[in-house]
């Protein structure tokens, strides 16, 4: 869907956070932050000449000069959610899904990773809450596809309200969700396959994707090859499950790097702690962070358009 | 099935990710900032800020006419001119100059010998006409970008493109992977030895 330009600068606006100077029609008790971006707004559509006058609702104070726009601002959209299939005690895809979600909020976005509570008393994750950096795992009720799915459009809501830089909702699906009959939905509408170069795992992740495009309408698909040594590897086999893709399902497989299962993965899993800030200059951390600036990027280019 | 295929028909969202991506070599200094833009009643599918400050809007024809493409181009200029002081204002960290004059680029599979003439008449830079073609590799699609020389004047991208599409066989040939890693990023470095401080030749 088509944005205005003015609804969408907020992502862009992180540096007017600290504008000392809030606007004089600000409301009480908001925030200096907000006022200050209407006005520098309302500055700029004045100066535009694109300033429409809008009718106040009855209940609202004397703020005639704000516009639909200003309501834009303060309420951005939900954050993207990027569905990640993984198996119930697939240890190694959590832990790269958690090190993502770190990686991404170390390169300023909102990351949180959602999964079903089913996963409890497993150990695939850290406990629940706020992690290092700001990251977030939190775990839902949910027995199905569709409940995950709402609970992932719930969460991305709320979350979105409460950033300005973006960022996404990492979803842990489990792999028999997507399996299972059922109608199809577009409970989540960006995926994430994660496998390994070995042929098998490739066979695998090209029924996962056709599976998840039998499921869900719209589903835009990428992966991401890890557990490689070399970039030639990760090449071949991404190039190796996109023709698979393409040629027994039509599917567009979009790259989204590769990541490496060193030591250095297994340690951080043992210990909990993100590889990242464990092992900053592992290969592990460095490709990690590739990954999560594609991620990010597509992430705030989902938004923007 | 070839694992190359030129003439395909993209739909604007992924061709508007293709060209993004293919800008990144043609013009290393603009960045991409916003797709999908509405200006005055039309989308820009790009806007970007280039090396000098400048606002560039991004227009890829598909199925559109040259003369639109054109029109358009010309109203995103006079749309961003105003604006670009208060762009700035708004959002400084994208580097906006506001004294720099706003640019266009426009992509095209082909442009009619009308629009290349109407470009000539804007001063240099203002309004630049790029060739594209479309291609579809290992299930991703791609593009190659040709910028359309004026005549009397030199291309100024810093990588130019044939005017037949390259050999798709050549090593060189674009791929779907992406990574923004060399090989040297995966190397691991020896830990240092806690007995004698020295790199440890395992790991």
């Amino acid at each position: 869907m088509p944005r205005d330009l003015a609804d969408v600068l907020h992502y862009f606006l992180p540096e007017l956070d600290d504008d000392p100077q809030p606007a004089a029609d600000s409301e009480p008790g908001e925030p200096a932050t907000v006022a200050a971006r209407d006005a520098a707004r309302g500055a700029a559509e004045t100066a535009a000449g694109l300033a429409a006058p809008i009718e106040a609702p009855p209940d609202e104070p004397p703020a005639a000069t704000r516009s639909p726009r200003s309501r834009a601002i303060e309420t951005p959209p939900p954050l993207p959610i990027l569905g990640i299939p993984s198996a119930d005690r697939d240890v190694v895809r959590a832990a790269l899904i958690w090190n993502l979600a770190v990686e991404t909020a170390r390169l300023g976005g909102r990351a949180i990773v959602l999964a079903p509570a089913v996963d409890e008393d497993s150990p695939l994750w850290p406990a629940p809450g706020t992690g290092p950096l700001g990251a977030e795992l939190q775990l839902s009720p949910v027995h199905d596809l569709a409940e995950l799915g709402r609970a992932a459009k719930a969460l991305a809501s709320d979350r979105g309200r409460r950033t300005r830089q973006g960022g996404a909702i990492f979803v842990r699906v489990p792999i028999q969700w997507i399996e299972a009959d059922g109608p199809r939905s577009d409970v989540i509408d960006w995926w994430l396959v994660l496998t390994t170069a070995h042929r098998r795992d490739l066979a695998a992740a090209t029924e996962l994707a056709a599976a998840i495009d039998g499921r869900l309408e719209r589903a835009e698909i990428g992966a991401t090859i890890h557990g490689v040594s070399s970039i030639g590897e990760a090449r071949g086999a991404f190039e190796h499950l996109a023709r698979r893709c393409r040629d027994q399902r039509g599917l567009d497989l979009r790259s989204y790097g590769l990541l490496v299962d060193d030591l250095h993965v297994y340690r951080a899993i043992a210990s909990q702690r993100p590889i990242g800030l464990a092992h900053p200059q592992a290969p592990a951390t460095r490709a990690l962070m590739d990954v999560a600036s594609m991620l990010y990027e597509d992430a705030r280019s989902r938004v923007l358009g | 099935m070839a694992d190359f295929e030129w003439n395909v028909r993209p739909e604007r969202a992924s061709l508007r990710r293709a060209v993004r991506h293919a800008l990144r070599d043609l013009d290393p200094g603009l960045r991409i900032v916003a797709e999908d833009f509405l200006s005055i009643r039309s989308r820009m599918d790009l806007l970007g800020v280039a090396e000098e400050g400048e606002i560039v809007s991004v227009r890829i024809g598909l199925g559109t006419s040259g003369e639109e493409l054109l029109t358009r181009a010309l109203a995103d200029l006079a749309w961003l001119r105003p604006r670009a002081a208060d762009l700035l204002k708004l959002v400084p960290g994208l580097g906006i100059e506001p004294s720099a004059e706003p640019r266009a680029l426009l992509l095209s599979p082909d442009f009619d010998d009308e629009t290349r003439a109407a470009v000539e008449n804007l001063p240099l830079r203002t309004l630049e006409l790029i060739g594209y073609r479309a291609y579809r590799q290992h299930g991703g699609l791609g593009v190659v970008l040709e910028p359309c020389k004026p005549r009397g004047a030199a291309l100024r991208s810093p990588r130019r493109i044939g005017s037949e599409p390259e050999d798709p066989t050549r090593a060189s040939r674009p791929t779907g992977f992406r990574t923004g890693l060399r090989d040297e990023d995966l190397r691991v470095e020896p830990e240092p030895d806690p007995r004698s401080g020295t790199p440890s030749s395992q790991n």
